[in-house]
């Protein structure tokens, strides 16, 4: 028999019961609509990672020796000493780095909405474009290298929508710290879009860390020598400062994203063991209730292997069918999800690749063929006397 | 000439402790072109002499050849292409594929031996109009009579053109006037035909008359 009559032979056994096999189907789209919506965050991550990176800035970020290494900006409270800027100096024509450029990181609110980044760089010797090349202001100025210690501020677009921020605003972050917003960012992509850039000096004063940094950040005169730069460094300052390239970065999340892959899979795996016992449950019954109709189809001249292949075809039919419907289910989910979070983070959380698509597939494959094998077996090997019940 | 041989066959079912013998040290000849009716009471074991003629089964001793070839020791996947290709059954109950119309039925033995679909429509509409059944073509097991479904198993035994058609009680669940039309449509292809031979049980003497030679089996065994 050719595939099409198999096909058509397999299609037409699972509409025998077409409620029971649309509901089995269902429980596989739901199965791997979790699993796609699980994973489409760690897609989401990866990808804005990917696009995000450049926009990262330096191409070496200079952390103290055993803070936090899960955490890509540094320390949560400033901890690197500003005088360490002057050593960095020193070695500028020896390594080719171009600029040192210190920074402090502070987050303000939360996921409720109304969260939003504050970096500050030393505008006295730095413009924001040198650290983020493709910034554009969408209104007003940037800061200027005589204001480095005013209380002025560049705002991102998404950051004057959550702190809601116009231009000639006032951003309060102390009882007496105000910081007027001089400049207006054009929406881009991005943690940039929720930051409010401020002048190192003055937050430093804000903030009570004078002479403290929470990283500080080279850009060299090729960025190809990062990793070799950064292996330098980190001899040189053995113990003391630790030096990460853009690629250490990435690393460091694309594992932590690996682990919430791996966690958020083993959760969507137990709704996928529960679908392909269903689908083993009805593959199962539908043997049992056609063991007549297989022991006729023995009877006039049909191997065991047919038998075998329509059982595990059937089968991967349904898994199949209801891989299709999760990814789209999926895509849907991840819809809503970056619906539900488009105004506390402007990056697409949740997104489908290829890569998750295909992966999604193959284990609905998997699935199929795990939970098609008992029922197969049983099915090929029924005597043909004892299915016709004729002794 | 003999198409069909079964030598010394005996088949034992094992039953809790003991065992039930159902055939015991059997011979029996069938000769080509002929039709040979089975009688004998129930539990006799006609169905059994059947089952391992066709090569449903196996016999636990002797041995079961057609055309000279021995199908006892056959491994499975040969013996079903070998079912496939030389015999055909009709069962009392019809046995339909339930998801199957008519059309589909027939071509299911052909569709196992890989006739390409425009030939197997051909042969299907073909042998569906022979048996009266051609404006039925589409109509599913369910949607046909008990005299109509049994056609379409004819049909569908006849559909390979096989050397030996068994037919197990063929009438018996259809009434007088009914099984009188399947009989002679069972006996029909034999006219014409010197090679296909067909062997059918039946408790019916009216049916049993219509054959060329007429075996008398109880309790396993062969009457005199």
């Amino acid at each position: 028999m050719n595939f099409a009559d198999l096909s058509n032979l397999a299609l037409r056994g699972l509409m025998r019961r077409p409620v029971r096999t649309f509901l089995t189907i269902l429980g596989i789209v739901v199965a791997v609509a979790s699993m796609v919506v699980f994973l489409s965050l760690g897609e989401g991550f990866r990808r804005a990672l990917g696009d995000q990176i450049g926009n990262i800035g330096p191409d070496i970020q200079i952390q103290l020796a055993g803070s936090d290494s899960s955490s890509v900006f540094g320390s949560p409270i400033p901890d690197v000493p500003v005088e360490n800027v002057a050593r960095f100096e020193t070695l500028k024509t020896e390594l080719g780095i171009r600029q040192v450029i210190p920074y402090l990181l502070t987050a303000r609110g939360n996921f409720s909405g109304s969260g939003y980044v504050i970096l500050a760089y030393p505008f006295e010797n730095t413009k924001l474009t040198d650290v983020y090349p493709n910034m554009k202001l969408s209104a007003g100025r940037w800061v200027l290298p005589t204001e480095a210690n005013e209380k002025v501020a560049v705002v991102g677009a998404q950051a004057a929508k959550t702190a809601k921020l116009g231009l000639g605003d006032e951003l309060r972050l102390s009882r007496t710290d105000r910081y007027k917003v001089v400049g207006l960012l054009e929406k881009g992509e991005g943690f940039t879009d929720s930051a409010i850039f401020l002048p190192f000096q003055s937050l430093s004063k804000t903030l009570a860390v004078q002479g403290k940094a929470t990283g500080i950040a080279l850009k060299l005169n090729d960025a190809s020598d990062a990793r070799a730069v950064a292996n330098d460094l980190n001899k040189r300052f053995e113990g003391e400062l630790k030096a990460q390239t853009q690629g250490d970065v990435v690393q460091v999340l694309d594992r932590a994203i690996a682990i919430g892959d791996a966690f958020r899979f083993g959760i969507s795996l137990i709704a996928l063991i529960v679908g392909g016992l269903a689908v083993a449950n009805t593959v199962m019954m539908g043997v049992y209730e056609r063991t007549k109709e297989f022991g006729v189809i023995r009877a006039i001249g049909a191997k065991p292997s047919f038998v075998f292949q329509l059982v595990v075809w059937e089968s991967l039919l349904m898994a199949l069918l209801g891989g299709v419907g999760g990814i789209f289910v999926g895509w849907l989910g991840t819809l809503a999800v970056n619906f539900a979070v488009r105004d506390l983070i402007s990056v697409e959380i949740a997104q489908i690749t290829f890569r998750l698509a295909g992966l999604a597939i193959g284990v609905a494959t998997v699935l199929g063929l795990l939970s098609g094998l008992l029922p197969a077996r049983t099915a090929s090997r029924l005597v043909i006397t004892q299915a016709l019940g004729r002794n | 000439m003999i198409i069909l041989q079964a030598t010394d066959i005996s088949k034992v079912y094992p039953s809790g402790e003991s065992s039930v013998t159902a055939l015991n040290h059997l011979s029996i000849g069938f000769e080509a072109g002929k039709i040979t009716a089975i009688v004998g009471p129930s539990g006799s074991g006609k169905s059994t002499l059947l089952n391992l003629l066709a090569g449903f089964d196996r016999p636990s001793s002797g041995s079961v050849s057609h055309q000279g070839i021995d199908i006892t020791g056959m491994p499975e996947t040969n013996l079903a292409s070998y079912r496939l290709a030389h015999f055909g059954f009709i069962f009392q109950n019809y046995n339909l594929v339930s998801i199957l119309n008519a059309q589909e039925n027939v071509e299911l033995p052909l569709s196992l031996a890989s006739v390409p679909k425009a030939k197997r429509n051909s042969i299907s509409s073909e042998i569906l109009k022979r048996v009266g059944l051609g404006k039925r073509t589409t109509h599913y097991p369910n949607q046909l009579s008990g005299g109509e479904q049994q056609r379409v198993a004819i049909a569908r035994a006849l559909a390979t053109n096989p050397s030996v058609l068994f037919a197990d009680e063929p009438t018996g669940n259809l009434d007088t006037t009914t099984g009188t039309g399947i009989l002679e449509l069972l006996t029909e292809p034999m006219e014409g035909s010197q090679n296909r031979t067909l062997i059918l049980i039946t408790h019916d003497m009216e049916v049993a008359a219509r054959a060329n030679q007429i075996v008398r089996i109880r309790d396993g065994k062969l009457e005199a």
